[in-house]
């Protein structure tokens, strides 16, 4: 009973480790599935392409590789999807998967090493043949696997490009004592790469913060809220057992100059949705790195004028002229401008903006509606 | 005799229950669309899907038909009608009462760029646009589906009655975008508003 019981617990050694031979039928079927998923995601048009952000998250992984398992079969890479939901995960060949929406959250480098050493050790210590084989012996079998609809609206849809492996993953995570395994063995990567331990519960209580301020949870296993806890919880503990008193690297700087067009990006996501708040906090972040960056100010003169809260129209107009002293030649805030000084009744100013948005964008795709405005404005 | 008409009554009775039922039908020529005051004239050789009473999707989506020639995903005109004050499925924002054209079509741009099937959005048009005089916007987008597919489509909507009114055309931007566009708008212009009773508006 007790032999039973040890080898349902431990049956599968990490990737890496010298008691792995050759990967076993089930688990190489799994991986053919896999790169069928992966192929299916990439070409799908969701993976955020600006190549400085990838490059530096990809380096951030290639730290945390031990020589073990650089020389096992895993190819361990960081994709990035556009999705301003809280999600990573991993496939069991290595390839780890981030939004757009987790990086814009994630502080500094060191709380990114302790993200991306989680999702590794998901890989490494093959944590989805062991969920895989765990659900053919439960009566839940494959059909778990069944993707057939999400409860959430916004972009959650997007686990439906996920299959079953990438759902595991993803959506419903692993077995409470792999995710712990997880975070023991991915802060130890962290740890050994030379990052401050001390961050690893911080990314997770402010990602906490984050769903709380959304007052939802997300249909992925890093939008959950007792998930997040749970994390927070688990991380205390190892840093009290183990890392008490290491500090190391925060890489704070680094990582905010790099992610600075993915906070631009994120926002306009977050502000197209009506996240204004979760927006403005991005672009916060953005114009804290370049004071004078055109497209976040612009942004933040957007948030203002749509929340129209005390006090927001007088803001956003100050964003738009801030904006236009950024970029002389952006036409944006011309237009914005131009529609303030309308409603406001100040028809020549209102002019002067539209027809210098007209010039500076003259194949703008909303040329007919101030076109049309400026009609109006004539015949006043 | 008596058992035989208790069922046929109770076959009735359930059918009035169940209400309204998906179904696929011929179109061609005019044709005034059911519980809606609108007419269109359709083109010859289409099938119109209209979705079934109780089905909550569609419900969510305002969806009240959809045409298509060759297949849903080669080319679909659709129409779409849900009280403005209702909210969009996408985005948080809401219409503000008496908004203007240009605002309700910043909003409907923003549900679809908070939507996850509209991957790469990108905006060719946002003009003034009509539905049968009714003053209101015409979008023109360019976006891939989850699939990784480039497409195209053309909104036309508008407010009338506290009712969003939205009238679509989608296909793969290769080949049938153009080729259908012609009868898209063909059917954009024989829209027409009618009173209740029939008498047109």
């Amino acid at each position: 009973m007790v032999l039973l019981f040890a080898a349902g617990c431990s049956s599968v050694d990490p990737m890496g480790s010298p008691e792995v031979g050759q990967i076993e039928d089930d688990e190489q079927r799994l991986w053919k599935t896999v790169i069928e998923e992966q192929q299916r995601l990439d070409r799908s048009g969701t993976l955020y392409d600006d190549p400085a952000i990838n490059q530096y998250a990809n380096e951030v992984v290639q730290k945390l590789i031990t020589p073990s398992v650089r020389s096992s079969p895993l190819t361990v890479q960081v994709k990035i999807v556009k999705n301003p939901l809280l999600n990573a995960f991993a496939f069991p060949n290595g390839v780890i998967y981030a939004h757009t929406g987790i990086l814009a959250r994630i502080e500094n480098e060191a709380q990114l090493a302790t993200l991306l050493g989680h999702e590794l050790t998901h890989a490494t210590h093959r944590h989805t043949i062991q969920a895989f084989r765990g659900m053919k012996r439960s009566s839940a079998a494959l059909a778990t696997f069944q993707i057939v609809a999400l409860p959430f609206g916004v972009l959650g849809a997007a686990a439906t490009t996920l299959g079953a492996v990438g759902y595991v993953a993803s959506v419903s995570g692993y077995s409470r004592g792999n995710e712990r395994e997880a975070d023991r063995e991915g802060l130890a990567l962290a740890v050994a790469a030379g990052y401050a331990p001390a961050e690893a519960p911080k990314l997770f209580e402010h990602l906490k913060r984050d769903l709380e301020f959304r007052k939802i949870d997300e249909p992925f296993f890093f939008g959950s809220h007792p998930r997040l806890a749970e994390r927070v919880e688990s991380y205390k503990e190892l840093i009290e057992e183990r890392y008490a008193a290491r500090s190391g690297e925060l890489g704070e700087e680094r990582y905010r100059r790099t992610m600075l067009p993915l906070y631009v990006e994120t926002a306009r996501t977050d502000l197209a949705i009506g996240q204004f708040e979760l927006a403005e906090e991005s672009l916060s972040m953005a114009t804290g790195q370049q004071p004078n960056h055109p497209q976040a100010l612009y942004l933040l003169g957007e948030v203002a004028r749509q929340r129209n809260g005390e006090g927001d129209l007088q803001r956003s107009e100050q964003r738009y002229r801030q904006a236009i002293v950024a970029d002389a030649h952006y036409p944006e805030p011309h237009k914005a401008l131009g529609m303030l000084f309308l409603r406001r009744g100040d028809k020549q100013e209102a002019r002067n903006e539209l027809q210098q948005y007209l010039h500076l964008a003259p194949q703008a795709s909303d040329r007919g509606y101030v076109e049309q405005e400026l009609r109006n404005l004539s015949q006043m | 005799m008596k058992l035989l008409l208790v069922a046929v009554l109770s076959m009735c009775m359930l059918t009035a229950c169940i209400g309204r039922q998906a179904k696929w039908s011929m179109v061609g020529g005019k044709e005034l669309i059911e519980n809606e005051p609108i007419e269109v004239e359709w083109p010859r050789a289409w099938m119109k899907f209209t979705p079934a009473e109780a089905d909550e999707s569609a419900k969510k989506d305002g969806l009240v038909l959809t045409a298509t020639r060759d297949g849903l995903g080669l080319q679909a005109i659709i129409l779409l009608k849900r009280p403005v004050d209702q909210g969009f499925n996408n985005t948080k924002k809401k219409a503000a009462p008496g908004i203007i054209p240009q605002e309700l079509a910043e909003l409907v741009l923003d549900d679809l760029r908070a939507a996850p099937n509209f991957i790469d959005l990108q905006v060719v048009e946002n003009s003034p646009g009509t539905l049968d005089g009714v003053s209101g916007y015409k979008l023109v987008v360019r976006y891939r589906t989850e699939a990784g597919l480039p497409k195209q489509a053309v909104y036309y909507g508008c407010l009338e009655k506290g009712l969003l009114y939205t009238l679509i055309y989608k296909a793969p931007q290769r080949h049938y975008y153009g080729l259908d566009l012609p009868t898209f708008e063909a059917v954009k212009n024989s829209f027409k508003w009618k009173l209740q009773g029939g008498t047109s508006s």
